[in-house]
């Protein structure tokens, strides 16, 4: 999967999940630009990360992403190991 | 349940004597890790810890203040000060998100007030030393192991009136209100609320609560301690990102009962992979307390987890709060709580009762009956009894009161009035039931703690790129979560455009609080409405944002 369509399938997790427009999420987005983004929602979108790409996520790492661009990138580094 | 003495430390002791290899309390963490303390365990620590702490010099009636995260130190530390004579508090502390200097920076005037000298936190959250008054110590658990082991201190016993703890979860800011709660309170609570569910020593208590909390604190440490029943702690960081760990706790340990806020109830339906099964036929109660709570949360509750062998009366209501030590009210355990369908358009008017069928309808659940030895009064504005079938503040009496906020005398003056607490607190009572429908003042709830609307103001008005002043906070209800979302209009000064705002003030609120805001909407200089007054109205500026979000 490609870095653009990966971030394209979380955007749109994002997007359902937080009820915004993923096409308003890049990789620069942070937790602090979008409505409703706190512990338990990033938790929510993380566990569907997980569910639709079928990948397991570092639970260690939950908390220490900076922004969208690092989710994509921990998802990506994931999917290569699978 | 048998609470025998007259203080913590001797129905401590009693259960202790009585049954030292009994298991009082079991640490899960989520790399499956388990750490279990006997009776005996718990005591032999905490009374070694005691004896070192008072070599420390600290004094009968001294605060203890306690910042630790999910380690059995963090117990045993607690109950060693009590038996040291201190007054320990559990406080909450940054997580690894927040900014550390900031945070324990808004505690440098709480430390002063209460005069703090002593202090016991990890190497990790070593920016508390920065803030605590000249000349005290902090004690560092990594440094100090030595001090659960060796020779026991043999506890003098104190006095059933003394002060055993000191509550400090309400306030959102530093300067939180300790809530002082003797000996005798705390027996009192225990022994009433236990017969209110029908609380034995063969119960299992599951818990992901925070011990700064009091569900964490009293229902689920306090109370299951001194009955000498097990209680089963999860790290509530651990339990955010990973929900299903309590159903893993309670289907392990056959647990019996759980205390929750509303929104963990949503949390664990939207958590819970559909195909996932736990045994929950062991659960007598999943208690739902500390925010408002939803019919309509119990409802997804049980559509997800009927399945998993859930009793018909396994969902309950509590109506709590710190001062009363914990429980107010509590649901009947012989069946689901009463659901009342009143005119919300009445209700929100002129704070009449009516039944509802048409027209704008809100379900409300029932919070129970008073426990024994607890009286509600509901007292309209002039502070005499509401009239019947009208909402007021709810005022109560009990055997379980607080003894004031600790240094606070004007506030304890001004809500604890002949012996009746004034909650803030609105609701009603029917048919001998209490239901709770909102506050008298601007505290918002959300995900179960609280939080001042006027304090987050005064902390947003503190960011760069705010007029300061030009800020109104306030919360609404978020149907998804089960909670509430707390929101923040701004007015921006020019210098900054709207997202460095809105990231700025975000982060610094949480920074400080803990509180995420939902929203963050800046908004040109001079157009938050004001009242006739001149200030910033939060009832108009509220209704336009729900009108711009109509979805709410």
């Amino acid at each position: 999967m490609s870095g653009d369509t990966l971030l394209h399938a979380i955007a749109a997790i994002i997007g359902e999940r937080l009820l915004v427009d993923p096409a308003a999420i890049t990789r620069e987005t942070t937790a602090e630009d979008v409505d409703g983004w706190d512990s338990v929602t990033h938790t929510l979108v993380m566990m569907e990360v997980e569910r639709r790409l079928n990948i397991t996520l570092p639970v260690d790492k939950f908390f220490d992403l900076e922004n969208v661009g690092d989710l994509v990138d921990l998802a990506a580094s994931e999917l290569a190991k699978s | 349940m048998q609470v025998t003495g007259q203080s913590i430390i001797e129905v401590l002791f009693t259960n202790m004597r009585e049954a030292p290899d009994q298991p009082a309390c079991v640490l899960l963490s989520r790399a499956g890790g388990e750490v279990l303390l006997t009776r005996g365990e718990l005591w032999h620590r905490s009374a070694c810890f005691a004896g070192h702490l008072l070599e420390t010099g600290i004094r009968p009636g001294e605060p203890y203040l306690i910042a630790l995260p999910h380690r059995q130190e963090m117990l045993t530390a607690f109950l060693g000060a009590m038996m040291a004579g201190a007054v320990p508090a559990f406080m909450p502390f940054p997580t690894a998100k927040q900014n550390a200097e900031l945070f324990w920076d808004n505690h440098r005037e709480l430390f002063g007030l209460i005069a703090a000298e002593r202090f016991l936190t990890y190497r990790a959250n070593h920016r508390l030393a920065d803030v605590v008054p000249p000349g005290s110590a902090v004690h560092y658990v990594e440094d100090i192991e030595d001090w659960f082991t060796g020779q026991p201190i043999t506890p003098a016993l104190p006095e059933a009136a003394s002060i055993a703890l000191l509550q400090h979860s309400s306030g959102t800011t530093g300067l939180k209100k300790g809530v002082m709660l003797s000996h005798a309170a705390i027996l009192h609570q225990a022994r009433s609320y236990a017969a209110a569910i029908g609380f034995s020593a063969e119960d299992v208590i599951a818990s992901w609560l925070p011990l700064y909390h009091d569900m964490g604190l009293i229902a689920c440490f306090m109370m299951p301690l001194l009955a000498g029943a097990l209680v089963v702690m999860l790290d509530p960081f651990e339990w955010v990102s990973g929900p299903t760990l309590l159903l893993d706790g309670i289907a392990q340990y056959r647990a019996t009962f759980s205390w929750m806020p509303n929104f963990a109830f949503e949390h664990l339906v939207r958590a819970s992979p559909p195909e996932r099964m736990w045994d929950l036929s062991s659960i007598k109660a999943f208690v739902n307390c500390s925010e408002p709570c939803k019919p309509e949360s119990f409802l997804r509750f049980r559509e997800r987890f009927d399945r998993c062998n859930l009793a018909p009366n396994a969902l309950q209501v509590s109506y709590a709060m710190a001062e009363n030590v914990f429980a107010v009210t509590q649901t009947s355990m012989q069946a689901p709580p009463r659901v009342l369908t009143v005119d919300a358009d009445r209700l929100e008017a002129d704070g009449t009762v009516l039944p509802g069928a048409t027209g704008r309808l809100r379900a409300l659940l029932s919070c129970g009956k008073p426990v024994a030895g607890t009286e509600i009064r509901i007292l309209d504005s002039t502070g005499s009894e509401a009239a019947a079938g009208r909402i007021g503040e709810i005022a109560i009496r009990s055997f379980c009161l607080f003894t004031g906020y600790n240094k606070l005398p004007a506030l304890t003056a001004e809500k604890l009035i002949d012996g009746w607490y004034r909650t803030g607190d609105l609701g009603f009572m029917e048919n001998g039931e209490l239901f709770v429908t909102g506050r008298q003042d601007d505290l918002m709830i959300v995900y179960g703690r609280n939080y001042y609307a006027h304090a987050v103001e005064q902390a947003a008005s503190e960011c760069p790129g705010v007029l300061p002043g030009r800020v109104v906070a306030f919360a609404v209800e978020n149907a998804a979560s089960g909670s509430r979302d707390a929101v923040l209009l701004v007015e921006g000064d020019g210098t900054l455009s709207e997202r460095d705002i809105r990231r700025q003030v975000k982060t610094y609120i949480f920074d400080v609080t803990g509180l995420t805001l939902h929203a963050v909407d800046v908004h040109p200089r001079g157009t938050l409405v004001k009242s006739t007054a001149g200030k910033i109205s939060r009832h108009q500026n509220m209704a336009l944002y729900r009108q711009r979000h109509p979805a709410l």
